[in-house]
């Protein structure tokens, strides 16, 4: 599925395709659960397609379980995926054997939300910082090592000293840095970012995303930028993709998006955030009930359960990620702008 | 100083003494630990009338949970060493025996959490966690009488079938049904206050969304003072008529919610209004503050923000400033409040 290559926030890197995901699947069998009862199939992500281009920040958005994790972790076949395609420079990565991933892996890297748990106590920064260069010594040379980690090291921010330091010396915000430096070593193209920011505090997570974008421009990287936090997709994110019980429900530039959402559910994830200024509230729209268990989701349109225009069609017929409304894709038969 | 406050006339960055619920004077709460001495809560008072609504808005450890744990008793005493005044009534929760605070803890002020789902024990069925707040405040109230009580506040809270699911199990309901959970037990009793600590931080937009909406139809319905602490400027800002903002361990500005917002008093609440993503701000740096919030076995000399403050000055260092008025309306704890305020 190709989309208009329109967003650029005005950076003249977002450039050719460069990472294409197509009908990307992802069930889980469970057993018998201790308490919902049966087993069954839970669809984490279902269908997913889309085209990262170079130099691009594509931004995926929505509530915890529906499928945003499960995407990134397949993507980088930390978990295999059900079906799908991910094809990067030619090559699709879930055909590839142990060795061929491995080599891949050095385009594709991954920052995690948890600061805490993703570095090895036991380890200084330094052996943190360089540990990819094991698997991948060609990247850099052995003599010139010491003075990389160094550059990482005060290009996130962090001083040539710490590189003798252990994780729990640092505060969240700096353990990100470093999170941040080991991602770099191997020069990669895209990095996946799982809620980098979600576990730090405002002033912290301000640094951090600067940081993210600065490198981003110096090192021409894409980003697919997985978070909660409306705000901060928007303000990192060139494109956006809302997810919703495993699939995406609405896919466009941020300004579509944010300004002109056509899906019901985006329109009311965006009314739910509060807002500091008095000026941006708008009517609040309080959506009924939660998320249904992606186990057996509802038939036809998955969003149908809480859905105020639902119709019989929308229980009958599951509605399409076309463009629609004469602008970017949405996946509801009656796609419209707000109060429309 | 704290005194002064409660007693200053017409202020109304604070209620007077006599409009008051619940005032803290001056609490201290330090922590015994391997490390040294953690100095949380570093003398701050506040005050909260009846029906009224205060935010505590500050980042991680700037002591928001500690202040009100010890306002509701919680904090156990060693390793926590607790200084200061904290009155309900007539009655000082830090010095009264434990038959009188009894009856305040939980019944008279009552506080929900961030951790619903682990504040609920998951052996016993929800209602009849709700129907203990009966059992155990009010010893006269019949079985059938509790459990009656505890389907109508299930009810209340807006439970879906809430008939059917008093006989359910915690581990039954999702975050946002327990949280719904922790605020009927906590409105059981009918409370003048309710301390909300992070009521939707684990939750998701839209549920958050729903549980706000549900705490202001309460409030309205009920008249209960609301104290909510959260580290979203933007719930602060839609919820809370007032606000505290805290750092290490010290209230640093105070006023009513819109005005401090529009126009900060203090370069922390300043800096931290900046730092927020903005949609007018989309192709711009975001302002941050530099640094980290700071160990609190170590907290800097004079203002406690001043290695991260851009207006700092060298009496920064040497002198601490205390709270005190901008504006009628405004408390801000810098030398330089004034010209802050003027921009
Ligand atoms: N029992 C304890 N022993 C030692 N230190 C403690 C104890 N309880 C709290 N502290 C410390 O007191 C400081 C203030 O903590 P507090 O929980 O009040 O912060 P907070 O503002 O609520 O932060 P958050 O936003 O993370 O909830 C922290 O440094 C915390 O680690
Ligand atoms: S397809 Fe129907 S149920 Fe789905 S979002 Fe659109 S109107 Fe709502
Ligand atoms: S007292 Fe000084 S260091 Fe502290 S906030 Fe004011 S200007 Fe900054
Ligand atoms: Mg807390």
């Amino acid at each position: 599925m190709a989309e208009p290559a329109t967003g650029a926030k005005g950076s003249p890197a977002v450039g050719e395709p460069l990472f294409e995901v197509e009908n990307l699947v992802k069930h889980y069998v469970v057993r018998r659960g201790a308490f919902l009862g049966g087993g069954g199939v839970v669809r984490a992500v279902d269908d997913v397609s889309f085209t990262l281009r170079r130099g691009e920040t594509l931004g995926i958005v929505g509530e915890s379980g529906c499928g945003k994790s499960t995407l990134a972790r397949v993507l980088l076949r930390l978990v295999e995926p059900t079906s799908g395609r991910a094809v990067l420079a030619g090559e699709n990565l879930f055909e590839l054997g142990a060795r061929e991933m491995r080599l891949a892996r050095r385009r594709l890297q991954i920052i995690f939300q948890d600061p805490f748990a993703s570095l090895n106590p036991r380890m200084t920064v330094a052996e943190i910082v360089r540990e990819p260069w094991a698997i991948f010594p060609g990247v850099v040379p052995r003599a010139e090592r010491h003075d990389r980690v160094v550059d990482l090291l005060t290009r996130v921010g962090l001083n040539a000293d710490d590189a003798h330091r252990h994780p729990h010396q640092f505060s969240g915000g700096q353990r990100q840095r470093i999170g941040i430096a080991r991602s770099l070593a191997l020069n990669p193209e895209i990095v996946i970012c799982d809620e980098p920011v979600s576990a730090l505090d405002v002033s912290i997570q301000a640094q951090v995303i600067n940081l993210l974008e600065e490198i981003q421009d110096e090192f021409g990287l894409s980003y697919i930028f997985i978070a909660h936090d409306l705000s901060v997709v928007r303000h990192i994110s060139d494109r956006v993709a809302v997810m919703y019980l495993g699939k995406f429900v609405e896919l466009g530039t941020w300004r579509e998006i944010y300004e002109r959402p056509t899906h019901p559910y985006t329109q009311a994830l965006l009314s739910a955030v509060p807002a500091i200024d008095p000026a941006e509230r708008t009517r609040r729209i309080i959506l009924e009930g939660e998320v249904p268990s992606p186990i057996d989701p509802p038939s036809g349109c998955r969003f149908r359960t809480r859905c105020r225009m639902a119709e019989a069609r929308c229980a009958a017929e599951e509605p399409a990620l076309v463009a629609r409304a004469g602008s970017h894709p949405s996946a509801c038969h009656f796609a419209a702008p707000a109060g429309s | 100083m704290a005194v002064a406050d409660l007693t200053r006339a017409g202020a109304p960055a604070e209620p007077g003494r006599d409009g008051a619920l619940l005032a803290v004077s001056d609490l201290r709460v330090s922590f015994q630990t391997p490390h040294g001495v953690v100095d949380a809560v570093r003398g701050v008072s506040f005050a909260i009338g009846r029906g009224e609504t205060v935010g505590i808005l500050g980042e991680s450890g700037s002591g928001k949970s500690v202040s009100v744990g010890a306002v509701m008793g919680l904090l156990d005493s060693p390793p926590a060493r607790i200084g200061g005044a904290i009155r309900y009534g007539g009655v000082d929760l830090l010095k009264a025996p434990v038959r009188e605070t009894r009856r305040i803890h939980g019944d008279r002020v009552a506080m929900i959490n961030q951790d619903a789902v682990t504040a609920l024990n998951p052996g016993l069925t929800v209602g009849y966690q709700i129907a203990e707040m009966f059992r155990v405040h009010r010893p006269g109230t019949s079985r059938a009488d509790a459990r009656r009580r505890a389907a109508e506040l299930m009810d209340r809270v807006k439970i879906p079938s809430a008939r059917q699911r008093v006989q359910s199990y915690p581990h039954e309901f999702s975050g946002g049904m327990s949280q719904r959970v922790m605020i009927a037990m906590a409105i059981a009793l009918e409370p003048d206050i309710l301390i909300a600590d992070e009521p939707t931080t684990a939750l998701d937009v839209t549920v958050q969304a729903q549980i706000m909406q549900l705490l202001a139809e309460l409030r309205e319905q009920t008249g209960m003072a609301l104290i909510l602490i959260t580290h979203d400027l933007g719930v602060v800002a839609e919820s809370v008529a007032r606000v505290l903002v805290m750092y290490a361990g010290r209230i640093v500005e105070r006023g009513p919610t819109e005005e401090v917002i529009a126009r900060p008093a203090h370069p922390y609440t300043a800096g931290l209004m900046s730092s927020v993503p903005r949609a007018e701000h989309k192709d711009r740096k975001l302002a941050t503050i530099e640094g980290a919030p700071p160990v609190l076995t170590a907290i800097p000399p004079g203002c406690a923000f001043h290695p991260r403050c851009g207006r700092s000055r060298p009496v920064c260092s040497g002198d601490r400033p205390e709270l005190e008025p901008v504006t009628s309306a405004r408390d801000s704890a810098c030398h330089f409040a004034a010209q802050v305020f003027d921009g």
